[in-house]
């Protein structure tokens, strides 16, 4: 009994935390697009990856450096 | 000679023919110049790595552009295409001559190494690119040289808010479908056990614990996933409208309590899985019908297409380039060859010939001189002039035809479908019929718990899954097959209305005929030389020379250096080839040359051309018949249709049209709303009407009728409204689309048939008490398998 109710609760967390990556994946826009999906699999190397945190620290530098623009002109 | 590949691009060219290259250590072949620049570019931003990538897919090599990308940066192209978040300028780019993977990697990372590029991301499918720039480091114009500077080509198009609204619609059925998939799912495997249990008599605790899960796991489906019948049920119950929403979110709910009671008094089976099941198997149905909606149309978007966006405008002494919403009344235009007329107007300098096909249908070029109208949205094909402003391009001829449009569209009648019709009747039975065995059973037994169970169980039993798939399957069965046969049916429920018409409407040109002068008759006085004549034409643009040209080029022409070329509007053209003058026009040029015309009986349109002052052939030219559009007439007629022609052309030859293909029934010299009048006029006398058209002149007329038809290569406009496009552009594709209609109805009659029966022998099982559980989960799943298979039968 007990060990039916461990089953129970192990595998469907399991399959639970399957879902939220899932539900997570599909707000991030992962699965827009079906190409990119199937080829995505051909640039994941370690260059690859480095380039896209690069690429999210530039994006979120330039909206820093946008939101202090916006800053100073309302201090002015 | 041997063969080798371009180092870039991949193409095999013989090996004389490539540009050598040993600028590096060792020596790279290139096909063309553009190559060879790509190719080091490449190498020296260490971006190599593409060749690797590609792998053996060939790419286009680079085209040489001459138009260039400061346009970008005009006020009014950023006005309509930038949008602005946070400081930062977002853009979404088309970009052309994306073949594989390593192209989306190439751009995205050439794009990223500019200063100010934020976010450049490329869908693999559609090409299309969102780009989030920093306009203080970077100019639209520089981002859009960049990718062309990689051999690419890319130019703005309107995101609408239309299609975000589309893709969060459809997102958000994503996510209630994931979840109620997932769920239902496991819900099945714990009910397996359980069905397994009822038959070798379960532990009480066990079932009850799995009762539990089933319980958890059924909450989401039906409060998350179904939160879309709950609303559809609500809005249906404020209309008083008993739709099948009320009967899901009403039998689900009931379903959901009952198994509530039965788990808390640990008696009885609890019907979990039933709910879950029932919600996701009619959310699937309903997502298939999201799936196939119509974009509604962007008038913006489709106006773009036809319409330009600058004109030059008379500031001063000179003419600038000016948005065409900052023009005024009075302001002084200039048109050349190929320009489209953005505002309406009066000619004050200069003549030429007219296109007015787009606003009237008319086949023939109109030429037009001094004090004559124009007409915004007609091209100039001939000629060069100036005119004065009459009117601003929001009150102009095709700002206000578009404006028109949104009234059509609202009253476009809305066939209500098959299957709507039946679920209204059918839930409000259900709902009635469970009431009354509640009743008979409540009065014969005075039980209450038995009674209201028995009653809830008919309400359950009667499950509407077969019955919302019934449509949905054959629906995308009946858009496959128009998908096969160059037929795109915007909306599913087209194909329903289709199967319901019973009067066709053609417009005339470009519809039932080509839309353009084609040579039917040639005179010959004396021999000449073809080839010269081929030269003469095809130094003017007007649709006649064009015409004969064609006829030509059916043998091969050389392109011969002529002399001397003059062009005067609307009549003819002459020039010079070693001594020989050659001219070419309408009779009344001729004669003004001095030349004697040698009289015929030829009619329509004619073209004369001399050699030396001397007539030596004529030919006539007329807008014929497409070649099946007589074979799809008889089939419609044969099918009992009635065939009318709606046409803005004149009696003449709107009266020939129709003799040639035995029709009686047609209008001419109609204006567009009086087309779209026409269409409303047959709805009065309850026909349904399906109009079949190409043009601008017929975008009232398409929206107004049941169904409209868009030729494929017809104007964008016409494209964007039509509810049904033939790709191909054959008529005989129109009566294929019919025939899929009807094949689609009787289908999904078929499919409902299918459900009731289950309905009517299980029904009366659920009203006797006679309901075990492993027979309402296995039937229930049987008849929506049926009405799936049945749909895959129409398949091949």
């Amino acid at each position: 009994m007990s060990v039916l109710m461990m089953m129970l609760i192990v595998s469907l967390s399991l399959g639970l935390a399957g879902l939220i990556f899932f539900l997570w994946g599909l707000k991030k826009g992962q699965f827009d697009d079906g190409e990119r999906m199937m080829n995505v699999a051909l640039f994941d190397d370690e260059d690859d990856l480095n380039e896209a945190f690069k690429r999210e620290e530039k994006l979120k530098k330039v909206l820093k450096e946008k939101s202090a623009e916006v800053a100073d002109s309302k201090v002015v | 000679m041997s063969k080798i590949a371009c180092n870039h691009c991949g193409l095999e060219v013989d090996k004389s023919l490539l540009i050598e290259d040993d600028s590096d250590t060792e020596i790279h072949y290139f096909c063309c110049s553009g190559c060879q620049g790509v190719y080091h570019l490449l190498q020296s931003q260490g971006l190599d790595d593409f060749y690797a990538k590609a792998g053996k897919s060939t790419i286009r090599p680079p085209k040489e552009r001459l138009s260039d990308a400061s346009q970008f940066d005009s006020k009014s192209y950023q006005d309509r295409y930038v949008s602005i978040k946070d400081g930062l300028h977002e853009i979404s780019l088309i970009i052309e001559g994306i073949h594989c993977s390593a192209c989306v990697w190439l751009n995205e990372k050439v794009l990223y190494s500019k200063d100010g590029v934020v976010k450049a991301h490329i869908n693999f499918t559609t090409h299309k690119a969102k780009i989030l720039y920093d306009p203080d480091q970077i100019k639209l114009a520089e981002v859009i040289e960049t990718i062309r500077s990689i051999g690419y080509d890319a130019f703005a198009y309107d995101s609408s808010a239309q299609e975000k609204k589309v893709n969060k619609e459809r997102s958000t059925y994503y996510n209630r479908m994931a979840v109620a998939i997932f769920a239902t799912m496991n819900i099945m495997w714990i009910a397996v056990a359980q069905y397994g249990g009822y038959f070798s008599s379960m532990d009480k605790d066990v079932r009850n614990m799995l009762n539990i899960a089933e319980w958890i796991l059924a909450t989401p489906v039906l409060f998350y996933s179904g939160w879309i019948f709950f609303r559809g049920a609500f809005y249906g119950v404020k209309n008083s409208i008993v739709n099948m929403d009320v009967l899901v979110s009403s039998g689900a709910l009931l379903t959901y309590l009952y198994s509530i009671y039965i788990t808390l008094r640990q008696e009885g089976e609890a019907y979990f899985d039933s709910v879950a099941m029932i919600i996701t198997f009619v959310l699937i149905g309903k997502f298939l019908e999201v799936l196939s909606k119509k974009r509604a149309v962007d008038r913006l978007d489709s106006m773009g297409n036809d319409m330009p966006l600058e004109a030059q405008v008379l500031r001063g002494d000179e003419f600038v380039s000016l948005s065409v919403d900052k023009i005024v009344v009075g302001d002084i235009v200039e048109l050349k060859v190929g320009q489209r007329a953005s505002v309406d107007g009066t000619i004050i300098k200069g003549e030429g010939s007219f296109d007015e096909a787009t606003l009237t249908g008319e086949s023939r070029s109109i030429f037009k001189s001094l004090n004559s109208t124009i007409l915004g949205g007609t091209l100039l094909v001939d000629g060069w002039l100036r005119y004065r402003v009459s009117k601003t391009f929001n009150n102009s001829t095709m700002a206000l035809l578009l404006g028109l449009l949104d009234d059509a569209l609202e009253h476009k009648p809305k066939i209500e479908t098959l299957a709507n019709r039946i679920s209204e009747h059918f839930s409000s039975a259900i709902l009635i019929v469970a009431l009354l065995t509640f009743a008979t059973w409540f009065f014969w037994t005075g039980n209450f718990e038995d009674s209201f169970i028995t009653g809830i169980s008919v309400v359950i039993i009667a499950c509407p899954c077969a019955l919302a798939l019934a449509t949905p399957l054959a629906t995308l069965v009946g858009l496959g097959l128009g998908t096969k046969k160059g037929i795109l049916f915007k909306e599913a429920r087209y194909l329903e209305t289709m199967a319901h018409i019973d009067t066709v409407v053609f417009d005339k040109t470009g519809t039932l005929t080509e839309g353009r002068p084609i040579v039917v008759n040639v005179q010959k006085h004396e021999e000449y030389d073809e080839q010269l004549l081929g030269s003469l034409l095809s130094t003017s643009a007007h649709p006649v020379s064009k015409g004969v040209f064609r006829f030509l080029s059916k043998k091969k022409l050389l392109d011969l250096e002529l002399e001397n070329i003059k062009n005067t509007q609307a009549k003819g053209i002459q020039a010079e080839f070693e001594g020989y003058k050659l001219l070419g026009g309408n009779e009344s040029f001729l004669r003004e040359n001095g030349i004697d015309v040698i009289s015929t009986d030829l009619a329509n349109t004619l073209f004369y051309y001399a050699v030396d002052g001397k007539h030596v052939a004529t030919f006539e030219l007329k807008d014929i018949l497409k070649a099946d559009a007589t074979e799809a007439v008889l089939d419609l007629k044969r099918e009992g249709k009635d065939i009318v022609i709606l046409s803005g052309d004149n009696e003449q030859v709107c009266a020939e049209i129709a003799k040639e293909l035995n029709i009686d029934n047609f209008f001419h010299s109609l204006t567009p709303s009086q087309k779209e009048q026409a269409i409303a006029s047959m709805q009065r006398d309850s026909k349904k009407v399906v109009m079949v058209g190409d043009g601008v002149n017929d975008i009232l007329a398409l929206s107004r009728a049941d169904i409209g038809i868009a030729m494929g290569s017809g104007s964008d406009v016409a494209v964007d409204v039509g509810d049904v496009v033939l790709m191909n552009d054959r008529l005989s594709s129109l009566v294929q689309a019919l025939s899929i209609g009807k094949t689609t109805y009787s289908l999904i009659k078929q499919n409902l048939a299918i459900s009731l029966v289950y309905n009517a022998i299980t029904i009366p099982l659920a009203m006797a008490g006679l309901i075990i559980p492993l027979i309402a989960a296995l039937s229930m799943s049987f008849s929506s398998l049926v009405v799936v298979l049945n749909s895959m039968r129409i398949r091949s």
